[in-house]
């Protein structure tokens, strides 16, 4: 049980004559004023419209970065630089050395003029982008005059795709309808009556015969109802009969791969069902075969093809105890701060500051930062909160901030039923001596 | 000036409690059906709110316009999912501290850099002769100083007029966390701004 307070707040102290108020009175009077506003929302709706910038310090050691293996590269190559191949030639499908997206693991899939039909799964195409092909999707590529060229016929296909240059440009192609690109993540899904398109980052412009449709910025989607005759090469098999809870039908156990292929098939669509089967997916793969890596896919997967959905913030919290788990903690730690952003409301924030507290402290030896997100959990209630409370203690102390510790562990012990007495019990008396 | 929101005539009322909270959500709800008016109108009741709370932040110069603006464009992207479960204001000095933390970071990277390239600015203020026309330039140093934590509660009760219940609702936080950070933080301003022996007011 919480301690009550019931004592008044102070008065604030610029309203005091002192000469602190009249100090603060004066800052307040001096900040009061704020720039112009008409300006400033037009800059802010200009802001939205472009992929958000870096800071140029971080841009230079990244381009000192790309620069030192593209330099090695060019003096190992037997070949002169500018006899690299015409257009119509096959591009090299190794992804250049500077692509932050492409893994060494992921196949990589040669391209030349000729369409040449995608494999599922994630692949690497050229010059850094990365395709993720969900399941029985039917999509070719090919490569001509600079641009990368994306035949959806069906299914759904997420990309991401580095910044290009001009005249280099990713082109997809779902129907009658074309997907332009320049540098952003974003996920296309050609279904029979539907096209949808839900941008994770940067910006996607729409067209088609007619001409420019819209253009759809990060965290939007865009979808278009299709004419039931439009003609698709082919059909994605949506079984319509098998609902998310005839899955359970097969025994998770002995029948694990009927049930993941169960999944699998309800997932192909759109909507609240097909959301919560690729959840089930993801939690199953996590849970049955423990392949974590396949299981975060999954996730990732089920977060970008439904940015809006119920399961979102599911999703969300399963990737971050993911990628704990797999010993990518920095990973955690920027994902936990994106949870943290876009969600100032969740009810998961304090479990979240006491994850993102354990990582400070256990891995990154980080007392300072550990207490920092200790504190801002310790406001939970249970068992999150009285760890966190416990935990911010131990971490000033580990700062050498005996005061202070102290009176956390006092104010600890103030509360009832707490997990850690015996152990903030014995710190007290270690500092009593 | 323009017609706010309809009920509330001027700029003190929508903000203020006599406007009834009601046409303020009326307001967000048309923001969220994508009436670009409505967009101007919560931008031109709020964006004076950020600019002053992040500049007593500590964010300044060209940083201040791209914390401004980066707080909207979160805004602009997150208001269908804001859930009207605390005040907007609330979430709103969320942001706010989440920009200026960000800023802070980058401040930090970006001095150090300089210190490596040798170009670190040797300018001091130690030993300077204070005289009244500098009063909020040595408040905005002695800010600048504090503790990052008790900076945010000092700031939110002293400078913003936010109540100790509504900063522990921004901060996510119990009010004790916020009373003690108070208590620490007025002592820190007080020793930083030189004005005598630390302790001299009475705890809160």
């Amino acid at each position: 049980m919480k301690k009550k307070q019931d004592t008044a707040w102070p008065e604030p102290m610029k309203t005091e004559p002192s000469k602190e108020g009249t100090a603060l009175r004066k800052y307040a009077e001096e900040t009061a004023e704020t720039p112009s506003e008409a300006a400033a929302y037009s800059r802010a709706l200009a802001r939205i419209e472009r992929p958000s910038t870096r800071s140029p310090w971080l841009a230079a050691i990244g381009a000192i970065a790309l620069a030192v293996p593209a330099l090695l590269w060019l003096l190992r190559s037997p070949t002169p630089p500018n006899a690299i191949q015409a257009p119509s030639a096959r591009v090299a499908s190794a992804p250049a050395p500077a692509t932050a997206q492409a893994t060494p693991t992921e196949p990589s899939v040669q391209l030349s003029t000729v369409p040449t039909q995608l494999p599922t799964g994630k692949i690497s195409l050229d010059s850094g982008v990365t395709a993720l092909l969900s399941v029985e999707t039917s999509a070719t590529a090919r490569y001509q005059e600079g641009t990368l060229d994306i035949m959806l016929d069906s299914g759904s296909i997420e990309l991401h795709v580095p910044p290009r240059g001009i005249g280099q440009s990713v082109l997809v192609t779902a129907g009658s309808h074309r997907f332009t690109v320049v540098g952003t993540v974003f996920t296309v899904s050609h279904g029979p009556r539907r096209l949808d398109l839900a941008v994770s980052e940067g910006l996607v412009a729409v067209s088609n015969e007619g001409g420019h449709l819209a253009t759809v910025a990060a965290g939007e989607t865009w979808s278009i109802a299709l004419p039931s005759s439009a003609p698709r090469k082919f059909a994605p098999r949506v079984s319509r009969g098998t609902s998310a809870k005839d899955c359970t039908r097969f025994a998770a156990d002995k029948q694990l791969q009927e049930r993941l292929q169960c999944y699998r098939e309800q997932a192909r669509g759109r909507g609240p069902d097909s959301e919560r089967a690729q959840y089930q997916l993801a939690r199953l793969l996590r849970d049955g075969p423990g392949d974590l890596a396949a299981a975060l896919s999954a996730f990732e997967l089920q977060r970008s093809r439904f940015p809006r959905g119920d399961l979102k913030i599911e999703a969300d919290r399963a990737i971050i105890e993911l990628l704990q788990r797999l010993g990518r903690h920095a990973e955690a730690l920027a994902e936990t701060q994106m949870f943290l952003d876009e969600n100032p409301d969740a009810e998961y924030r304090a479990e979240i500051r006491l994850i993102r507290g354990d990582i400070y402290r256990a891995i990154f030896r980080d007392p300072m930062s550990a207490e920092r997100e200790y504190d801002e959990g310790a406001g939970a209630d249970g068992r999150t909160g009285d760890d966190s409370r416990f935990l911010r203690a131990l971490c000033l102390e580990a700062l050498g901030r005996l005061d202070e510790a102290l009176l956390a562990y006092k104010e600890y012990l103030a509360q009832a039923g707490t997990a850690h007495a015996r152990e903030a019990r014995r710190r007290m008396e270690h500092f009593a001596r | 000036m323009n017609i706010l929101v309809s009920g509330c005539s001027n700029r003190q009322d929508v903000t203020s409690q006599t406007c009834q909270i009601g046409v303020v959500r009326q307001l967000f709800d048309r923001c969220v059906t994508g009436d670009g008016q409505a967009w101007r109108d919560l931008h031109q009741i709020y964006y004076p709110i950020a600019c002053r709370f992040l500049t007593r932040m500590g964010v300044a110069g060209t940083d201040l316009e791209d914390a401004c603006q980066e707080v909207f464009v979160q805004v602009f992207r997150y208001l269908a999912r804001f859930q009207h479960r605390s005040d907007f204001q609330t979430w709103l000095y969320k942001l706010c501290l989440s920009q200026s933390s960000r800023m802070r970071r980058r401040r930090k990277l970006q001095q150090a850099l300089a210190w490596l390239l040798g170009r670190a600015s040797s300018a001091s203020t130690a030993g300077q002769d204070w005289s009244d026309a500098m009063t909020g330039e040595r408040v905005r140093q002695a800010l600048d100083q504090m503790k990052p934590l008790h900076r945010q509660v000092f700031v939110l009760f002293e400078l913003e007029g936010v109540d100790g219940e509504e900063i522990a609702r921004v901060l996510g936080c119990p009010a004790t966390t916020v009373r003690r950070r108070l208590h620490y933080a007025r002592l820190e301003f007080e020793q930083l701004l030189g004005a005598g022996p630390a302790g001299k007011r009475k705890s809160p």
